[in-house]
């Protein structure tokens, strides 16, 4: 660990530009989780380091804004009845699990396959679970939009099912399902949340879809309780990473102070937008996120000597248009809440909404 | 995994028998019918100005600190919650002075999604 120990001359020089940077940065971030539970650590990572920051004090640093952000964002959230705490928890706790297991397989692969390796690791696991779970959240948004709101929720038969199986020992009511589900359900997905979160930093889009489609949760709840697991996530790794002095805290703090600014802007837009704009945001970043990822595959894969070399030029330009459609992503986001809060201040045009 | 065919309706989360027992309680600082917090928000600000400014004033001190690693973890952490509660109390009262609150009390809303 003592290896591992960053000093304060490794982190980098602040000024104007970057103070601003950051907390523009983390405003959009901040916006896009306090509307759909996660997100902008896939950018925010990236752009600490387009700004010479060392990898491990990007992740740590960002991992030391989020937990803080998630606690001020549950507790908006929670003020609305959106917060199932109970469920939050107990997902939470096996999550942390689930980050264990999922350093220890990127730290496998790692030793294996080397750095190009690593990326490439992280990279297919982006475009699959983005692929699969986005394309599902656009196609149920679509439908849910096409129905309009005066037709009730449906839960999937996959959630049905969960409601019907009973395992004497193991169940638990939650408010959010209003049923008794085993333990035996939470505990996978909580774990599936930790080790996309040790993978692609965004357990969330695991974590949200999977309380809305296999447990039955409401989308708005499920989003609110995520914050809940992005807390107890992020405070335990935070430590972590602490403990090994890699956490810039000057980072995390100006990332924050923007942060704020935004997840109470998203809580607020909750409220002020259709439920259905919860589905449509999160498939929209995470299958634009998708792209920026499948973007770098073959650069790792060149690396990796398997796609043969594409030369300097090209991996270079393959990286920047990865980094400008992840951006444009957590943008697009931003851009769908703002725009939806802006219809939806009027209040004829709530008439529509729930 | 298509979704199924079975209807539910929501009910309010914090209400075992399905009714909100206080649909009408205020649930923030302040709602948009009052007089907003002005002094407060700007003492708030005052005071997230001040924290930021110490940081950046003693950084040298502060990164050399928080970085020893060890039991000096506990630093960053304690910091990030300590800011993000005056922070957080400053941001929420802030957008509540620009006008842009919540609407309604979804906790009595039919979610159709």
């Amino acid at each position: 660990m003592t290896a591992a120990l960053a000093s304060a001359s490794d982190f980098i020089e602040l000024d104007a530009f970057r103070c601003a940077y950051l907390i523009l940065a983390g405003f959009v971030g901040g916006l896009v989780s306090g509307f759909i539970g996660s997100g902008g650590a896939f950018v925010l990572t990236p752009a600490m380091m387009g700004l010479g920051v060392p990898g491990l004090v990007a992740v740590a640093s960002n991992m030391c804004h989020k937990f803080p952000k998630a606690l001020v964002g549950a507790i908006r959230r929670a003020r609305y009845g959106q917060v199932d705490l109970k469920l939050g928890i107990v997902l939470g706790a096996s999550a942390q699990a689930g980050v264990i297991v999922g350093a220890r397989v990127q730290e496998a692969v790692l030793a294996a396959f080397g750095q190009a390796g690593s990326n490439l690791y992280v990279s297919a696991a982006f475009v699959v679970v983005l692929g699969v779970v986005g394309s599902f959240v656009l196609l149920d948004a679509r439908r849910s939009a096409r129905d309009g709101p005066a037709r009730p929720r449906r839960l999937t038969r996959l959630a049905r099912w969960v409601h019907s199986v009973h395992i004497p020992g193991t169940m638990m009511r939650f408010r959010s399902i209003h049923s008794r589900v085993s333990v035996l359900f939470t505990i996978p997905l909580g774990f599936a949340t930790g080790m996309l979160a040790a993978t692609i930093a965004v357990g969330g889009f695991v974590g949200v879809p999977s309380m809305m489609y296999v447990l039955g949760v409401p989308g708005l709840v499920a989003s609110a309780t995520e914050l809940v697991v992005a807390f107890i996530m992020g405070m335990v790794g935070a430590f972590n990473y602490a403990l090994s002095g890699l956490v810039d805290v000057r980072l995390a703090l100006l990332i924050l102070a923007g942060s704020l600014f935004g997840i109470h802007l998203g809580a607020i837009a909750t409220t002020r937008v259709r439920p259905v704009m919860i589905k449509v945001v999160m498939g929209v970043v995470m299958i634009i996120v998708l792209f920026s990822r499948a973007l770098m595959v073959p650069v790792y894969l060149s690396e990796l000597g398997t796609l043969g070399d594409i030369g300097q030029r090209a991996s270079q330009a393959l990286r920047v248009a990865s980094f400008l459609v992840n951006a444009a992503g957590l943008l697009a986001g931003a851009g769908l809440i703002l725009r939806a809060m802006w219809q939806g201040r009027r209040p004829a045009a709530l008439q529509g909404a729930p | 995994m298509p979704p199924g065919d079975q209807e539910i309706r929501d009910r309010p989360l914090g209400s075992r028998a399905g009714g909100d027992p206080h649909p009408q309680a205020p649930a923030g600082p302040s709602r948009g019918g009052g007089r907003k917090p002005y002094g407060l928000t700007i003492t708030l600000g005052a005071a997230v100005a001040g924290l930021y400014a110490g940081l950046f004033l003693w950084q040298d001190v502060v990164t050399d600190y928080f970085t020893r690693g060890g039991a000096y973890a506990v630093l960053p952490i304690v910091t990030a919650l300590a800011f993000s509660v005056l922070h957080g109390a400053f941001t929420e009262r802030f957008w509540i002075v620009l006008g842009v609150d919540r609407r309604g009390d979804r906790r009595n809303q039919r979610e159709p999604d």
